[in-house]
């Protein structure tokens, strides 16, 4: 708890200097280095309470009835704020080197002042352990957010899909605040640690729990403004909204129904199965047909955030009936932070995209990988961690869920539990496939689609790493969640054989085609096998021209277009010799990522 | 041992793969009264392709085909092949299973879009048309674990013994029906390869134009590899367990010349299912397996 109040006092510091600066440097510097010490300390707090799994609390009495300043630290407050603490950190480091014209570099000030304050409510959302100050914190995080996702330029109003989204939000926290009033009716205290909620018996504590939590994490049907919040939220800041949002959501639910002095009523888990069902497979339609790059993230997110729900509903089930599964509120936090990290991840390379592609309409981008290698790479491994596709913690976590939903259905005895069972499988089994495809179909069209003519391509390389880099930081801790985390041993095991045969596969296609493009050489000096040799050179005319290796083209050849026969095989050569090195490194980073694979899963053996 | 003999299976298997899909296009032309081609032109075909040159030039461009292929192989790892557990089992493999079927239409969706002259077009119906297969599988594989009392796909079928098909005959016949006609949607086996006009056409299409060579090769040995799979698990599903591994095998590779006969049968004979018929259809069965877990607990 002491470094959490340390981590606490570093955001206050950061918002302050941010604010009070004179040059705008300094302002960036000092709220940048606010964000992330106080990242950095709150996840080592965090930390600190998963392995010695110590409880800490402060509590200061107010004078306000039902209210104290109640706060503090268990395992349950740690497991679900660690991945969102990790991200906004994150969005910190990636915040610090911004490019001209976006929110952080245009007002230093207004950004890093929204950014710790929003970190610090959201902690306090997260320590909270009485429900005034609950509600307070959530308040308040909600509107530092919703100034933070104005972004400069914008304070002459925000545009409708906004103005829904965080008039849902608001709509749910009023919801929370009566069901706060009626479980206040009767007991003494709002504290959580009391876990006294007397008037939690009243169906009408339970009704508008589940409206008000799923009015804050947008699931069905209050998804249409979430959904269509990120649009008019500058760059990686949709982060915020989309990934911290739901998660501390979903912990406020089931902190809160742990504090009821009776257990949930029987109805209470199968509707949020139903709602979260509902919510997974039309988010999961949805992503199919959207256009807009961060639109079909945002309703990617929303899927995950119906399948967390489903889990959590699962959950109450299973808690309730004590069968013997391990779907519980474990599986759940460890689905939504796999949820957090990887939508945030996306999130990043969907703002890598815009930076560099210029649009975010996929039907302006295509062929963007060859810009942007390390952005596509990583986009493709967060759109197989978000889809619940191995090697990631998404299908650790979806299919152990899924097992524990049959093992529910064997066991069933009445046909209410079949009914619902099937309906969970097969919402689950429906979302998770329709959002794998949107996003399969994303990254085709993004990263291997036909360029379009009039699209404003990237003039440059690769966007600069200390925008890549953390998302290669959110990814490298992503297989560390699953690594360490993983409910399902066996399925780490299967996943490490899929990956052996991929690995054989792509080396081995490597192997082959290295050859080949040899042997396309020889034949393009030779006069055969033109077409091949025309179509390779123009692949690979980005390379970097060596003098004395390519002479400059004739102008009689720059008129007609047409390059000699003996310089396209000297370009082919040496883009031969420069492939075949680049697929060195390849297979490096293959055999590197095997071993590491190997290494952990003989650890976690 | 058994060890030993769940990977002599799977090496069967990657072998004989092409031989069924030939298998199954035969019995097609002859029962329409077609010459057609043999059943070893599969194996002609992929031949030809992998001694083409490829035409991909980006290190990511082999991802695609590598990844439909290892979703193919880790679904045939998963899927029990005669008395044997698969070579990956374990309480909950279903689910993995499920994921392997879903992935290998990922990538290729994203394969058949990525460099397609028409970005997207006809996504939401060929992802639809995939997501019913999924969801019927799920409810198909829900009802065999069900009543087989397994938590892992050997297990249950292990469970399926005759007093046990006997007791769920109804239940079992619908999920091993709706479990085979997802099986030839899935691999777009008649009657569900009338695609002509409408967009799984025009992805294939796009595959077939954007890969070449060694990379189209694995493509389409992924899927003679996914259609041998499927049918294993439907023949398995509907045919009673023998107790002597020879018999067992020779139960599994019958079933199977039943069902490629059948598959050609239905080709030859049931008229085609152009875009829209052929969701309904598949919906139709969908709607079934999903019935099969309530037919189970009624116990009919």
């Amino acid at each position: 708890m002491r470094w959490m109040s340390w981590s606490l006092l570093a955001f206050a510091v950061g918002a302050l200097g941010a604010c009070t600066a004179v040059r705008e440097r300094s302002a960036r510097f000092l709220g940048a280095l606010g964000s992330i010490a106080g990242c950095g300390l709150a996840l080592y707090s965090l930390s600190l309470t998963i392995l010695h799994r110590n409880i800490e609390t402060r509590l200061v009495e107010w004078t306000l009835p039902y209210a104290s300043l109640n706060f503090g630290i268990d395992s349950l407050t740690a497991f679900w704020f660690s991945p969102v603490a990790a991200v906004l950190g994150l969005c910190a480091l990636s915040a610090l080197r911004q490019p001209p014209g976006e929110y952080a570099a245009n007002r230093p000030r207004e950004h890093w002042l929204l950014f710790n304050l929003a970190f610090a409510f959201f902690a306090l959302v997260a320590l909270a352990g009485n429900g005034v100050f609950f509600l307070t914190a959530w308040a308040l995080a909600l509107a530092a957010v919703f100034f933070l996702c104005l972004g400069g330029g914008r304070w002459r109003g925000l545009e409708p899909p906004g103005r829904v989204r965080w008039t849902t939000a608001y709509f749910g926290w009023g919801c929370l605040l009566a069901a706060l009033l009626v479980a206040a009716a009767g007991s003494g205290s709002l504290n959580f640690q009391s876990a006294n909620f007397t008037g939690a018996s009243s169906d009408w504590f339970w009704i508008l729990l589940l409206a008000g939590f799923a009015a804050l994490a947008g699931l069905f049907p209050f998804c249409h403004g979430h959904a269509d919040a990120p649009v008019a939220v500058p760059g990686r800041i949709a982060a915020f909204p989309e990934g911290a949002v739901p998660a501390l959501a979903f912990h406020g639910l089931v902190r809160l129904s742990l504090q009821t002095a009776t257990p949930p009523p029987a109805w209470f888990g199968p509707a949020l199965i139903a709602v979260g069902g509902v919510t997974a497979v039309y988010a999961g339609w949805r992503t199919l047909t959207q256009s807009d790059l961060s639109r079909l993230l945002a309703w990617s997110a929303l899927k995950n955030t119906g399948l967390a729900a489903l889990a959590i509903g699962a959950g109450f089930i299973f808690r309730a009936g004590e069968r013997p599964t391990r779907t519980d509120f474990s599986i759940a936090a460890f689905f939504v932070a796999n949820q957090v990290m990887s939508g945030a991840l996306l999130f990043f390379c969907a703002d890598n995209i815009r930076l560099r592609g210029g649009s975010r309409s996929l039907r302006h981008l295509g062929g963007l990988f060859r810009a942007l290698p390390a952005t596509g790479t990583l986009f493709l491994l967060g759109a197989l961690w978000a889809s619940l596709l191995p090697p990631f913690g998404g299908f650790a976590a979806g299919s152990r869920i899924l097992a524990d939903l049959v093992t529910g259905l064997t066991l069933s005895d009445s046909l209410a539990d079949v009914l619902l069972f099937v309906f969970a499988g097969a919402t689950l089994t429906g979302g998770a496939v329709l959002g794998a495809l949107a996003l399969g179909r994303a990254f085709g069209l993004v990263f291997f689609g036909q360029a379009k003519a009039g699209s404003a391509y990237p003039s440059k390389k690769e966007t600069p790493s200390s925008l890549v880099a953390p998302m290669g930081m959110v990814f490298f801790g992503a297989y560390l969640v699953f690594a360490t985390g993983t409910a399902f041993p066996a399925a780490t095991r299967a996943t490490l054989a899929a990956l052996t045969v991929f690995a054989a596969l792509f080396i081995g296609w490597r192997l082959v085609f290295a050859r080949r493009i040899g042997k396309a050489g020889k034949a393009g000096v030779a006069g055969q096998g033109r077409e091949k040799a025309s179509g390779s050179v123009a692949a690979y005319s980005a390379l970097p021209s060596v003098d004395g290796v390519f002479p400059d083209a004739t102008p009689a050849e720059e008129a007609s277009g047409v390059e000699s026969d003996s310089r396209n095989a000297l370009r082919l050569r040496f883009s031969c010799a420069t492939r075949l090195a680049a697929s060195g490194r390849v297979w490096l980073g293959v055999v590197c990522f095997a071993v590491v694979t190997l290494a952990l899963w003989l650890w976690t053996r | 041992m058994s060890s030993l003999i769940s990977w002599a299976a799977i090496l069967l298997s990657l072998a004989l793969c092409p031989l069924f899909s030939g298998f199954v296009d035969r019995m097609t032309a002859f029962f329409a009264g077609r010459d057609g081609d043999g059943m070893l032109q599969p194996y002609r075909d992929l031949l030809t392709l992998a001694r083409k040159r490829g035409r991909r030039v980006m290190f990511i461009d082999g991802v695609i085909p590598a990844g439909v292929l290892t979703a193919s192989c880790l679904l045939l790892f998963t899927t029990p092949l005669g008395t044997e557990a698969s070579a990956l089992s374990f309480p909950g493999d279903f689910a993995l299973w499920m994921v392997a079927l879903a992935s290998g239409r990922t990538f290729g969706v994203a394969a058949a879009f990525g460099r397609s002259g028409f970005p997207g077009f006809g996504a939401g119906r060929l992802a639809i048309r995939s997501t019913l297969v999924c969801i019927t599988a799920f409810a198909a594989l829900a009802t065999i674990l069900a009543v087989g009392d397994g938590t892992s796909l050997a297990a249950a079928l292990e469970g399926l013994t005759g007093r046990a098909r006997a007791d769920y005959i109804v239940a079992l016949l619908a999920a091993s029906f709706a479990f085979a006609v997802a099986t030839l949607a899935e691999s777009g086996k008649a009657p569900f390869d009338d695609l002509a006009g409408w967009e799984p056409k025009l992805a294939h299409d796009a595959v077939e134009r954007d890969f070449g060579g060694p990379e189209l090769a694995m493509l389409k040995y992924a899927e003679h590899l996914k259609l041998w799979t499927l049918g294993c698990m439907a023949v398995q599903i509907a045919l009673p367990r023998l107790d002597l591994d020879p018999l067992d095998a020779a139960r599994v590779f019958a079933g199977l010349a039943v069902f490629g006969a059948l598959a050609g049968l239905a080709g030859a004979f049931a008229p085609r299912l152009d875009g829209k018929r052929s969701v309904l259809a598949l919906g139709a069965a969908c709607a079934l397996a999903v019935m099969s877990p309530f037919l189970a607990w009624i116990r009919i």
